[in-house]
Protein backbone atom coordinates (compact mmCIF):
# COMPACT_ATOMS: atom_id res chain seq x y z
CA UNK A 1 0.00 0.00 0.00
CA UNK A 2 1.24 3.53 -0.88
CA UNK A 3 1.27 5.87 2.08
CA UNK A 4 0.22 9.15 2.27
CA UNK A 5 -3.25 6.81 0.94
CA UNK A 6 -4.68 7.84 -2.44
CA UNK A 7 -4.09 11.26 -2.46
CA UNK A 8 -0.68 10.43 -3.71
CA UNK A 9 -1.80 8.04 -6.22
CA UNK A 10 -4.41 10.24 -7.66
CA UNK A 11 -1.74 12.49 -7.98
CA UNK A 12 0.73 10.91 -9.40
CA UNK A 13 -1.98 9.36 -12.22
CA UNK A 14 -2.94 13.04 -12.66
CA UNK A 15 0.80 13.84 -13.21
CA UNK A 16 0.97 11.08 -15.93
CA UNK A 17 -2.53 12.15 -17.41
CA UNK A 18 -1.05 15.82 -17.74
CA UNK A 19 1.92 14.75 -19.25
CA UNK A 20 0.21 12.41 -22.08
CA UNK A 21 -1.99 15.22 -22.38
CA UNK A 22 0.63 17.40 -23.26
CA UNK A 23 2.93 15.89 -25.45
CA UNK A 24 -0.13 14.74 -27.32
CA UNK A 25 -1.02 18.25 -28.03
CA UNK A 26 3.18 18.96 -28.89
CA UNK A 27 2.94 15.91 -31.03
CA UNK A 28 -0.67 17.42 -32.50
CA UNK A 29 0.74 20.67 -33.46
CA UNK A 30 4.20 18.84 -35.10
CA UNK A 31 1.90 17.26 -37.30
CA UNK A 32 0.14 19.76 -38.22
CA UNK A 33 2.43 22.52 -38.70
CA UNK A 34 5.06 19.73 -40.50
CA UNK A 35 5.86 21.13 -44.51
CA UNK A 36 3.76 19.47 -46.37
CA UNK A 37 0.05 19.24 -44.04
CA UNK A 38 -2.54 19.66 -46.24
CA UNK A 39 -1.04 18.85 -49.71
CA UNK A 40 -3.55 16.27 -51.16
CA UNK A 41 -2.00 14.29 -54.15
CA UNK A 42 -5.69 13.47 -54.68
CA UNK A 43 -6.42 17.32 -56.27
CA UNK A 44 -4.16 16.41 -59.21
CA UNK A 45 -6.11 13.22 -59.61
CA UNK A 46 -8.49 13.64 -63.10
CA UNK A 47 -10.65 10.61 -62.31
CA UNK A 48 -12.34 12.73 -59.31
CA UNK A 49 -15.34 15.13 -59.75
CA UNK A 50 -15.04 18.89 -58.42
CA UNK A 51 -17.32 18.14 -55.50
CA UNK A 52 -15.48 14.91 -54.29
CA UNK A 53 -12.34 17.27 -54.53
CA UNK A 54 -14.57 20.16 -52.55
CA UNK A 55 -15.59 17.75 -49.94
CA UNK A 56 -12.37 16.54 -49.38
CA UNK A 57 -10.86 19.85 -49.14
CA UNK A 58 -14.24 20.87 -46.53
CA UNK A 59 -13.60 17.57 -44.34
CA UNK A 60 -9.62 19.30 -44.08
CA UNK A 61 -10.64 22.24 -43.31
CA UNK A 62 -12.02 21.24 -39.94
CA UNK A 63 -8.97 19.67 -39.22
CA UNK A 64 -6.97 22.74 -39.80
CA UNK A 65 -8.03 24.45 -36.52
CA UNK A 66 -5.12 23.28 -34.37
CA UNK A 67 -7.92 22.35 -31.31
CA UNK A 68 -9.83 20.64 -33.53
CA UNK A 69 -6.91 18.56 -35.03
CA UNK A 70 -5.48 17.78 -31.43
CA UNK A 71 -8.99 16.35 -30.55
CA UNK A 72 -9.02 14.25 -33.59
CA UNK A 73 -5.44 13.10 -33.13
CA UNK A 74 -5.56 12.35 -29.38
CA UNK A 75 -8.54 10.40 -29.90
CA UNK A 76 -7.32 8.63 -32.80
CA UNK A 77 -4.30 7.76 -30.71
CA UNK A 78 -6.23 6.56 -28.22
CA UNK A 79 -7.85 4.23 -30.43
CA UNK A 80 -3.85 2.80 -31.40
CA UNK A 81 -4.47 4.86 -34.92
CA UNK A 82 -1.42 7.48 -35.37
CA UNK A 83 -2.08 7.91 -38.79
CA UNK A 84 0.23 7.21 -41.82
CA UNK A 85 3.88 7.16 -42.10
CA UNK A 86 5.08 9.74 -44.87
CA UNK A 87 8.39 7.78 -45.42
CA UNK A 88 7.12 4.75 -44.95
CA UNK A 89 3.57 4.59 -46.52
CA UNK A 90 2.75 2.59 -43.82
CA UNK A 91 0.01 2.96 -40.37
CA UNK A 92 2.33 3.84 -37.76
CA UNK A 93 0.88 1.85 -34.81
CA UNK A 94 1.79 -1.20 -37.41
CA UNK A 95 5.66 -0.01 -37.62
CA UNK A 96 5.25 0.77 -33.81
CA UNK A 97 3.70 -3.11 -33.06
CA UNK A 98 6.29 -4.06 -35.50
CA UNK A 99 9.47 -2.81 -33.96
CA UNK A 100 8.63 -2.65 -29.99
CA UNK A 101 9.67 -6.11 -29.33
CA UNK A 102 13.52 -5.45 -30.34
CA UNK A 103 13.27 -2.55 -28.57
CA UNK A 104 11.69 -3.82 -25.30
CA UNK A 105 13.69 -6.85 -25.70
CA UNK A 106 16.90 -4.64 -25.68
CA UNK A 107 16.37 -2.39 -23.39
CA UNK A 108 14.75 -5.49 -20.89
CA UNK A 109 17.86 -7.46 -20.84
CA UNK A 110 20.11 -4.81 -21.13
CA UNK A 111 19.08 -3.18 -17.71
CA UNK A 112 18.46 -6.01 -16.44
CA UNK A 113 22.40 -7.03 -16.97
CA UNK A 114 23.46 -3.83 -16.49
CA UNK A 115 21.34 -3.36 -12.82
CA UNK A 116 22.53 -6.96 -11.70
CA UNK A 117 26.37 -6.28 -12.46
CA UNK A 118 26.01 -2.67 -10.55
CA UNK A 119 24.72 -4.22 -7.65
CA UNK A 120 27.25 -7.12 -7.44
CA UNK A 121 30.28 -4.62 -8.17
CA UNK A 122 28.49 -2.19 -5.25
CA UNK A 123 27.86 -5.08 -2.87
CA UNK A 124 31.67 -6.31 -3.68
CA UNK A 125 32.54 -3.16 -2.77
CA UNK A 126 30.38 -2.59 0.82
CA UNK A 127 31.15 -6.44 1.79
CA UNK A 128 35.34 -6.14 1.40
CA UNK A 129 35.16 -2.56 2.85
CA UNK A 130 39.20 -2.18 1.57
CA UNK A 131 40.39 0.52 -0.87
CA UNK A 132 41.95 -1.53 -3.03
CA UNK A 133 38.42 -3.29 -3.77
CA UNK A 134 36.71 1.05 -3.94
CA UNK A 135 39.76 2.16 -6.16
CA UNK A 136 39.15 -1.01 -8.50
CA UNK A 137 35.20 -0.38 -8.84
CA UNK A 138 36.36 3.51 -9.28
CA UNK A 139 38.38 2.34 -12.26
CA UNK A 140 36.26 0.47 -13.67
CA UNK A 141 32.97 2.84 -13.75
CA UNK A 142 35.12 5.81 -14.69
CA UNK A 143 36.98 4.41 -17.78
CA UNK A 144 33.35 3.03 -19.04
CA UNK A 145 32.01 6.19 -17.80
CA UNK A 146 34.33 7.91 -20.18
CA UNK A 147 33.67 6.53 -23.83
CA UNK A 148 30.42 7.46 -25.21
CA UNK A 149 27.89 5.30 -25.91
CA UNK A 150 27.74 5.17 -29.16
CA UNK A 151 31.23 4.10 -29.64
CA UNK A 152 30.79 1.22 -27.00
CA UNK A 153 27.41 0.26 -29.47
CA UNK A 154 30.09 0.38 -32.25
CA UNK A 155 32.66 -1.78 -30.49
CA UNK A 156 30.41 -4.56 -29.77
CA UNK A 157 29.04 -4.12 -33.36
CA UNK A 158 32.36 -4.76 -35.05
CA UNK A 159 32.88 -7.44 -32.34
CA UNK A 160 29.80 -9.38 -33.38
CA UNK A 161 29.09 -9.20 -29.17
CA UNK A 162 25.26 -9.31 -28.17
CA UNK A 163 24.27 -6.12 -27.67
CA UNK A 164 22.23 -6.35 -24.92
CA UNK A 165 25.61 -6.61 -23.33
CA UNK A 166 26.74 -3.42 -24.19
CA UNK A 167 23.71 -1.42 -22.63
CA UNK A 168 24.14 -3.25 -19.37
CA UNK A 169 28.20 -2.63 -19.54
CA UNK A 170 27.35 1.09 -20.21
CA UNK A 171 24.40 1.32 -17.43
CA UNK A 172 27.23 -0.59 -14.63
CA UNK A 173 29.02 3.17 -13.95
CA UNK A 174 25.33 4.76 -14.24
CA UNK A 175 24.16 2.84 -11.27
CA UNK A 176 27.06 1.36 -9.13
CA UNK A 177 27.37 5.01 -7.57
CA UNK A 178 23.64 5.03 -5.86
CA UNK A 179 24.00 1.33 -5.35
CA UNK A 180 26.85 1.66 -3.34
CA UNK A 181 25.53 4.17 -0.98
CA UNK A 182 22.37 2.37 -0.98
CA UNK A 183 23.95 -0.20 -0.24
CA UNK A 184 26.12 1.39 2.47
CA UNK A 185 23.26 3.63 3.90
CA UNK A 186 21.74 0.42 4.65
CA UNK A 187 24.28 -1.85 5.92
CA UNK A 188 24.99 0.80 8.71
CA UNK A 189 21.13 1.32 9.87
CA UNK A 190 20.33 0.51 13.25
CA UNK A 191 18.23 -2.48 12.22
CA UNK A 192 20.45 -4.43 10.55
CA UNK A 193 23.33 -3.95 12.95
CA UNK A 194 20.58 -5.43 15.72
CA UNK A 195 19.52 -8.15 13.41
CA UNK A 196 23.49 -9.05 13.17
CA UNK A 197 23.99 -8.57 16.91
CA UNK A 198 21.29 -11.15 17.41
CA UNK A 199 23.15 -13.72 15.40
CA UNK A 200 20.80 -13.63 12.73
CA UNK A 201 22.58 -15.83 9.56
CA UNK A 202 23.28 -14.12 6.43
CA UNK A 203 20.73 -15.42 4.36
CA UNK A 204 17.65 -14.66 6.51
CA UNK A 205 19.17 -10.81 7.00
CA UNK A 206 19.59 -9.93 3.18
CA UNK A 207 15.71 -12.15 2.32
CA UNK A 208 14.01 -10.88 5.78
CA UNK A 209 15.74 -7.23 6.32
CA UNK A 210 17.31 -6.25 3.57
CA UNK A 211 14.84 -6.85 0.52
CA UNK A 212 12.49 -5.14 2.82
CA UNK A 213 14.30 -2.68 3.36
CA UNK A 214 15.42 -2.02 -0.28
CA UNK A 215 13.12 -3.43 -2.63
CA UNK A 216 11.26 -0.04 -3.04
CA UNK A 217 14.15 1.99 -3.98
CA UNK A 218 15.61 -1.18 -5.86
CA UNK A 219 12.88 -1.48 -7.92
CA UNK A 220 12.71 2.62 -8.93
CA UNK A 221 16.06 2.32 -9.92
CA UNK A 222 15.68 -0.45 -12.13
CA UNK A 223 12.90 1.97 -13.53
CA UNK A 224 15.12 4.69 -14.21
CA UNK A 225 18.04 2.62 -15.07
CA UNK A 226 15.79 1.09 -17.92
CA UNK A 227 14.76 4.79 -19.32
CA UNK A 228 18.93 4.93 -19.27
CA UNK A 229 18.70 1.94 -21.01
CA UNK A 230 16.29 3.15 -23.42
CA UNK A 231 18.34 6.20 -24.18
CA UNK A 232 20.99 3.93 -25.32
CA UNK A 233 18.69 2.29 -27.60
CA UNK A 234 18.86 5.30 -30.59
CA UNK A 235 22.39 5.24 -31.20
CA UNK A 236 23.10 1.90 -30.90
CA UNK A 237 19.84 0.66 -33.09
CA UNK A 238 20.77 3.47 -35.37
CA UNK A 239 24.61 2.54 -35.49
CA UNK A 240 24.05 -1.50 -35.31
CA UNK A 241 21.02 -2.58 -37.66
CA UNK A 242 19.32 -3.64 -34.99
CA UNK A 243 15.61 -3.17 -36.27
CA UNK A 244 13.85 -1.31 -33.53
CA UNK A 245 11.96 1.84 -32.51
CA UNK A 246 15.68 3.93 -31.69
CA UNK A 247 16.01 2.88 -35.45
CA UNK A 248 12.84 3.76 -36.79
CA UNK A 249 13.09 7.63 -35.08
CA UNK A 250 16.28 7.62 -36.83
CA UNK A 251 15.35 7.12 -40.28
CA UNK A 252 11.80 9.24 -39.53
CA UNK A 253 14.34 11.72 -38.69
CA UNK A 254 16.74 11.53 -41.69
CA UNK A 255 13.20 11.20 -43.87
CA UNK A 256 12.08 14.23 -41.69
CA UNK A 257 8.48 12.01 -41.64
CA UNK A 258 7.17 14.21 -38.61
CA UNK A 259 4.34 12.29 -38.24
CA UNK A 260 6.42 9.21 -37.01
CA UNK A 261 8.54 11.28 -34.94
CA UNK A 262 5.70 12.56 -33.19
CA UNK A 263 3.82 9.46 -32.61
CA UNK A 264 7.10 8.12 -31.59
CA UNK A 265 8.04 10.56 -29.01
CA UNK A 266 4.56 10.63 -27.94
CA UNK A 267 4.49 6.86 -27.15
CA UNK A 268 8.26 7.54 -25.60
CA UNK A 269 7.39 10.35 -23.02
CA UNK A 270 4.00 8.19 -21.86
CA UNK A 271 6.78 5.17 -21.24
CA UNK A 272 9.12 7.07 -19.50
CA UNK A 273 6.35 9.38 -17.38
CA UNK A 274 4.71 6.48 -16.00
CA UNK A 275 8.10 4.73 -15.21
CA UNK A 276 9.36 7.88 -13.17
CA UNK A 277 5.69 8.26 -11.45
CA UNK A 278 5.27 4.59 -10.50
CA UNK A 279 9.27 5.02 -9.37
CA UNK A 280 9.05 8.09 -7.25
CA UNK A 281 5.83 6.59 -5.49
CA UNK A 282 7.70 3.88 -4.60
CA UNK A 283 10.70 5.75 -3.77
CA UNK A 284 8.63 7.79 -1.54
CA UNK A 285 6.66 4.77 0.09
CA UNK A 286 10.06 3.19 0.94
CA UNK A 287 11.98 6.65 2.42
CA UNK B 1 46.47 10.20 -5.77
CA UNK B 2 47.62 13.72 -5.48
CA UNK B 3 50.46 13.23 -7.69
CA UNK B 4 47.19 11.98 -10.33
CA UNK B 5 45.60 14.97 -9.73
CA UNK B 6 48.06 16.98 -10.76
CA UNK B 7 48.91 15.23 -13.65
CA UNK B 8 44.41 15.61 -14.62
CA UNK B 9 45.04 19.50 -14.16
CA UNK B 10 48.29 19.36 -15.97
CA UNK B 11 46.41 17.31 -19.05
CA UNK B 12 43.11 19.52 -18.91
CA UNK B 13 45.11 22.92 -18.89
CA UNK B 14 46.94 21.92 -22.03
CA UNK B 15 44.07 20.85 -23.81
CA UNK B 16 42.58 24.34 -23.16
CA UNK B 17 45.34 25.92 -24.11
CA UNK B 18 45.59 24.08 -27.50
CA UNK B 19 41.69 24.94 -28.01
CA UNK B 20 42.16 28.77 -27.02
CA UNK B 21 44.86 28.98 -29.13
CA UNK B 22 43.57 26.91 -32.42
CA UNK B 23 43.39 29.18 -34.73
CA UNK B 24 47.10 30.12 -34.39
CA UNK B 25 48.02 26.54 -33.45
CA UNK B 26 46.75 24.82 -36.51
CA UNK B 27 49.22 24.48 -39.43
CA UNK B 28 46.17 24.27 -41.69
CA UNK B 29 42.63 25.67 -41.78
CA UNK B 30 39.83 23.13 -40.83
CA UNK B 31 37.81 23.36 -44.36
CA UNK B 32 40.92 23.60 -46.71
CA UNK B 33 40.74 20.20 -49.09
CA UNK B 34 44.32 18.98 -50.59
CA UNK B 35 43.11 17.10 -53.46
CA UNK B 36 46.78 15.77 -53.74
CA UNK B 37 46.36 14.14 -50.26
CA UNK B 38 43.37 12.41 -49.56
CA UNK B 39 42.95 9.88 -46.89
CA UNK B 40 46.86 9.79 -46.62
CA UNK B 41 48.57 8.32 -43.49
CA UNK B 42 50.81 10.35 -40.77
CA UNK B 43 53.50 12.58 -42.56
CA UNK B 44 55.79 15.59 -41.63
CA UNK B 45 52.88 17.92 -43.46
CA UNK B 46 49.95 15.97 -41.81
CA UNK B 47 50.84 14.70 -38.16
CA UNK B 48 47.13 12.96 -38.35
CA UNK B 49 47.33 12.33 -42.17
CA UNK B 50 43.72 13.68 -43.68
CA UNK B 51 40.34 12.80 -44.22
CA UNK B 52 38.39 11.21 -47.15
CA UNK B 53 37.82 15.01 -48.42
CA UNK B 54 42.36 15.78 -48.35
CA UNK B 55 41.77 18.17 -44.80
CA UNK B 56 44.69 17.84 -42.39
CA UNK B 57 42.90 15.64 -39.66
CA UNK B 58 45.54 17.52 -37.04
CA UNK B 59 44.10 20.91 -37.56
CA UNK B 60 40.68 19.88 -37.59
CA UNK B 61 41.10 18.46 -34.20
CA UNK B 62 42.23 21.45 -32.79
CA UNK B 63 39.56 23.24 -33.74
CA UNK B 64 37.22 20.61 -32.77
CA UNK B 65 38.72 20.82 -28.82
CA UNK B 66 38.16 24.82 -29.35
CA UNK B 67 34.87 24.14 -30.05
CA UNK B 68 33.71 21.02 -27.56
CA UNK B 69 35.92 22.42 -24.81
CA UNK B 70 34.59 25.97 -25.11
CA UNK B 71 30.86 24.99 -25.63
CA UNK B 72 30.13 22.52 -23.40
CA UNK B 73 30.94 24.94 -20.52
CA UNK B 74 28.77 27.42 -22.24
CA UNK B 75 25.95 24.32 -22.42
CA UNK B 76 26.34 23.85 -18.95
CA UNK B 77 26.37 27.63 -17.47
CA UNK B 78 22.92 27.83 -19.70
CA UNK B 79 21.43 25.02 -17.82
CA UNK B 80 22.67 26.21 -14.68
CA UNK B 81 20.74 29.77 -15.09
CA UNK B 82 17.55 28.00 -16.49
CA UNK B 83 17.87 25.21 -13.57
CA UNK B 84 18.48 28.75 -11.15
CA UNK B 85 15.71 30.55 -12.99
CA UNK B 86 13.10 27.72 -11.86
CA UNK B 87 14.36 26.82 -8.95
CA UNK B 88 13.41 30.18 -7.52
CA UNK B 89 9.53 29.34 -7.47
CA UNK B 90 10.45 25.92 -5.10
CA UNK B 91 9.70 27.42 -2.40
CA UNK B 92 6.58 29.11 -2.89
CA UNK B 93 3.63 27.11 -1.11
CA UNK B 94 0.77 27.45 -3.92
CA UNK B 95 -0.04 23.98 -4.95
CA UNK B 96 -1.24 25.87 -8.11
CA UNK B 97 2.33 26.77 -8.73
CA UNK B 98 3.69 24.21 -7.72
CA UNK B 99 2.02 21.28 -9.58
CA UNK B 100 2.59 22.97 -13.16
CA UNK B 101 6.20 22.99 -12.17
CA UNK B 102 6.43 19.09 -11.40
CA UNK B 103 4.97 18.29 -14.50
CA UNK B 104 7.44 20.20 -16.63
CA UNK B 105 10.24 19.10 -14.49
CA UNK B 106 8.78 15.20 -14.88
CA UNK B 107 8.65 16.33 -18.93
CA UNK B 108 11.83 17.33 -19.37
CA UNK B 109 13.14 13.93 -17.30
CA UNK B 110 10.98 12.02 -19.08
CA UNK B 111 11.96 12.56 -22.79
CA UNK B 112 15.43 10.64 -23.44
CA UNK B 113 17.65 13.57 -24.37
CA UNK B 114 18.35 12.43 -27.97
CA UNK B 115 14.87 12.83 -29.02
CA UNK B 116 14.67 16.00 -29.05
CA UNK B 117 17.65 16.26 -31.23
CA UNK B 118 16.19 14.05 -33.94
CA UNK B 119 13.26 15.79 -33.54
CA UNK B 120 14.98 19.23 -33.95
CA UNK B 121 17.29 17.70 -37.01
CA UNK B 122 14.36 16.75 -38.57
CA UNK B 123 12.53 20.34 -38.38
CA UNK B 124 15.72 22.01 -39.28
CA UNK B 125 15.84 22.97 -42.77
CA UNK B 126 18.51 21.32 -44.88
CA UNK B 127 20.89 24.48 -45.93
CA UNK B 128 20.96 25.72 -42.08
CA UNK B 129 24.42 26.86 -41.54
CA UNK B 130 26.89 25.44 -39.76
CA UNK B 131 27.79 27.84 -37.07
CA UNK B 132 23.97 27.48 -36.30
CA UNK B 133 24.18 24.13 -36.28
CA UNK B 134 26.61 24.62 -33.53
CA UNK B 135 24.81 27.24 -31.38
CA UNK B 136 21.85 24.84 -31.77
CA UNK B 137 23.33 21.96 -30.76
CA UNK B 138 24.76 23.27 -27.76
CA UNK B 139 21.59 25.53 -26.73
CA UNK B 140 19.58 22.59 -26.88
CA UNK B 141 21.68 20.47 -25.01
CA UNK B 142 21.80 23.47 -22.28
CA UNK B 143 17.99 24.08 -22.50
CA UNK B 144 17.47 20.08 -22.23
CA UNK B 145 19.42 20.13 -19.35
CA UNK B 146 18.07 22.19 -17.07
CA UNK B 147 15.93 20.07 -14.85
CA UNK B 148 18.84 18.09 -13.21
CA UNK B 149 20.51 21.08 -12.02
CA UNK B 150 16.92 22.13 -11.43
CA UNK B 151 15.75 19.82 -9.02
CA UNK B 152 18.90 20.05 -7.48
CA UNK B 153 18.70 23.49 -7.23
CA UNK B 154 14.69 23.40 -5.87
CA UNK B 155 15.44 21.63 -3.14
CA UNK B 156 18.79 23.63 -1.84
CA UNK B 157 15.98 26.66 -2.34
CA UNK B 158 13.57 24.93 -0.47
CA UNK B 159 15.95 23.97 2.40
CA UNK B 160 17.22 27.86 2.69
CA UNK B 161 13.50 29.14 2.68
CA UNK B 162 12.73 26.86 5.44
CA UNK B 163 15.80 27.72 7.19
CA UNK B 164 15.84 29.26 10.68
CA UNK B 165 19.09 31.49 10.17
CA UNK B 166 16.66 33.21 6.77
CA UNK B 167 13.90 33.80 9.15
CA UNK B 168 16.27 35.33 11.73
CA UNK B 169 17.95 37.45 9.28
CA UNK B 170 14.62 38.20 8.08
CA UNK B 171 13.31 39.47 11.79
CA UNK B 172 16.12 41.34 12.11
CA UNK B 173 15.34 44.01 9.18
CA UNK B 174 18.31 43.02 6.70
CA UNK B 175 17.48 44.29 3.57
CA UNK B 176 16.38 41.43 0.93
CA UNK B 177 19.22 42.49 -1.38
CA UNK B 178 22.00 42.12 1.35
CA UNK B 179 20.06 38.39 2.67
CA UNK B 180 20.73 37.49 -0.88
CA UNK B 181 24.00 38.52 -1.38
CA UNK B 182 25.27 37.51 2.13
CA UNK B 183 23.52 34.72 2.78
CA UNK B 184 21.37 32.88 0.00
CA UNK B 185 23.76 33.49 -2.67
CA UNK B 186 26.98 31.47 -1.10
CA UNK B 187 24.75 28.25 -0.56
CA UNK B 188 23.29 28.48 -3.89
CA UNK B 189 26.79 29.24 -5.56
CA UNK B 190 28.18 26.39 -4.08
CA UNK B 191 25.63 23.67 -5.38
CA UNK B 192 25.67 25.68 -8.99
CA UNK B 193 29.96 25.23 -9.33
CA UNK B 194 28.98 21.56 -8.17
CA UNK B 195 26.42 20.82 -10.50
CA UNK B 196 27.80 22.67 -13.18
CA UNK B 197 31.32 20.27 -13.07
CA UNK B 198 29.05 17.31 -13.33
CA UNK B 199 27.59 18.92 -16.41
CA UNK B 200 30.28 19.58 -18.62
CA UNK B 201 31.84 16.19 -18.78
CA UNK B 202 28.05 15.18 -19.53
CA UNK B 203 27.69 17.86 -22.17
CA UNK B 204 31.18 16.69 -23.95
CA UNK B 205 29.60 12.77 -24.43
CA UNK B 206 26.09 14.35 -25.58
CA UNK B 207 27.63 16.02 -27.97
CA UNK B 208 30.02 13.05 -28.83
CA UNK B 209 27.13 10.62 -29.31
CA UNK B 210 25.33 13.21 -31.26
CA UNK B 211 28.35 13.83 -33.40
CA UNK B 212 28.90 10.40 -34.31
CA UNK B 213 24.85 9.68 -35.63
CA UNK B 214 25.48 12.65 -37.71
CA UNK B 215 22.96 14.83 -35.41
CA UNK B 216 25.24 17.15 -33.78
CA UNK B 217 27.53 20.14 -35.47
CA UNK B 218 27.31 20.05 -39.20
CA UNK B 219 30.51 19.97 -41.50
CA UNK B 220 32.55 21.62 -42.36
CA UNK B 221 33.03 22.57 -38.92
CA UNK B 222 34.32 20.21 -36.74
CA UNK B 223 34.24 18.49 -33.00
CA UNK B 224 34.49 15.87 -31.41
CA UNK B 225 31.29 14.46 -31.97
CA UNK B 226 31.63 14.55 -35.76
CA UNK B 227 35.44 13.54 -35.84
CA UNK B 228 34.19 10.31 -34.67
CA UNK B 229 32.14 9.35 -37.64
CA UNK B 230 34.84 8.01 -39.14
CA UNK B 231 34.81 5.32 -36.41
CA UNK B 232 31.84 3.85 -38.42
CA UNK B 233 34.39 2.74 -41.05
CA UNK B 234 36.71 0.03 -39.30
CA UNK B 235 38.70 -0.30 -43.29
CA UNK B 236 39.58 3.17 -42.74
CA UNK B 237 41.05 2.52 -39.14
CA UNK B 238 42.82 -0.12 -40.46
CA UNK B 239 44.29 2.27 -42.86
CA UNK B 240 44.98 5.08 -40.84
CA UNK B 241 44.91 4.40 -36.75
CA UNK B 242 45.11 7.95 -36.16
CA UNK B 243 41.84 8.41 -36.60
CA UNK B 244 41.29 7.16 -33.36
CA UNK B 245 43.02 10.25 -32.02
CA UNK B 246 39.91 12.69 -31.30
CA UNK B 247 38.21 9.59 -29.44
CA UNK B 248 41.93 9.10 -27.28
CA UNK B 249 41.85 13.04 -26.71
CA UNK B 250 38.05 12.90 -25.43
CA UNK B 251 38.93 9.52 -22.93
CA UNK B 252 41.63 11.39 -22.11
CA UNK B 253 39.92 14.60 -20.92
CA UNK B 254 37.03 12.25 -19.48
CA UNK B 255 39.17 10.89 -17.60
CA UNK B 256 40.73 13.82 -16.24
CA UNK B 257 37.65 15.60 -15.27
CA UNK B 258 36.74 12.26 -13.59
CA UNK B 259 39.74 12.08 -11.33
CA UNK B 260 39.24 15.84 -10.38
CA UNK B 261 35.31 15.09 -9.33
CA UNK B 262 33.42 16.02 -11.80
CA UNK B 263 32.05 12.39 -12.56
CA UNK B 264 28.62 13.21 -15.48
CA UNK B 265 25.25 13.53 -14.91
CA UNK B 266 22.72 10.63 -15.86
CA UNK B 267 22.05 12.71 -18.68
CA UNK B 268 24.80 11.17 -20.66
Amino acid sequence: MIAGGPRRIWLALLTVLTVTALSGLVSALMVRYSPGYGVDSTDLDPRLSAETVRAIHERQAVESNPLRFYVHYLGGVLRGDFGTSQSFQQPIGDLLADRAPATVRLVLLGTSAGWLWAFSLAALTVHFRRPLWGAGAATITGVLLAVPPSVFALLFYYADAPLTVAVGIMLVPRLYGTLRVLLESLSQSDLLIAARARGLRRGTLGVHYFLQLASGQLASLFGIASVIAFGFAVPIEALCDHPGIGQLAWKAALSRDMPLLSAIALVVTVFVATIHTAGELVAREDA
Amino acid sequence: MKALTRVAQLVLALVLLCALTAPWLAPKRYDEPFRESISTTPSREFPLGTDELGRDRFSRLLYATAISAVLAPAAALTSICLGLLLATLAPLRSQLLRFPLSIFTTLTLSIPWIFPFILLRAVLPLNTSPATSILLTFALIGVAGWAYPGRVLAGTMRDIADSDWLLLARASGIPAVRIFTRQIWPHLRAVCLAQFRTLIPAYILSEASLGLLGLGVAEPLPSWGNMLMELQYPSRIQANPAILAPLGLLIAVMVCLEILGNRPQRIS
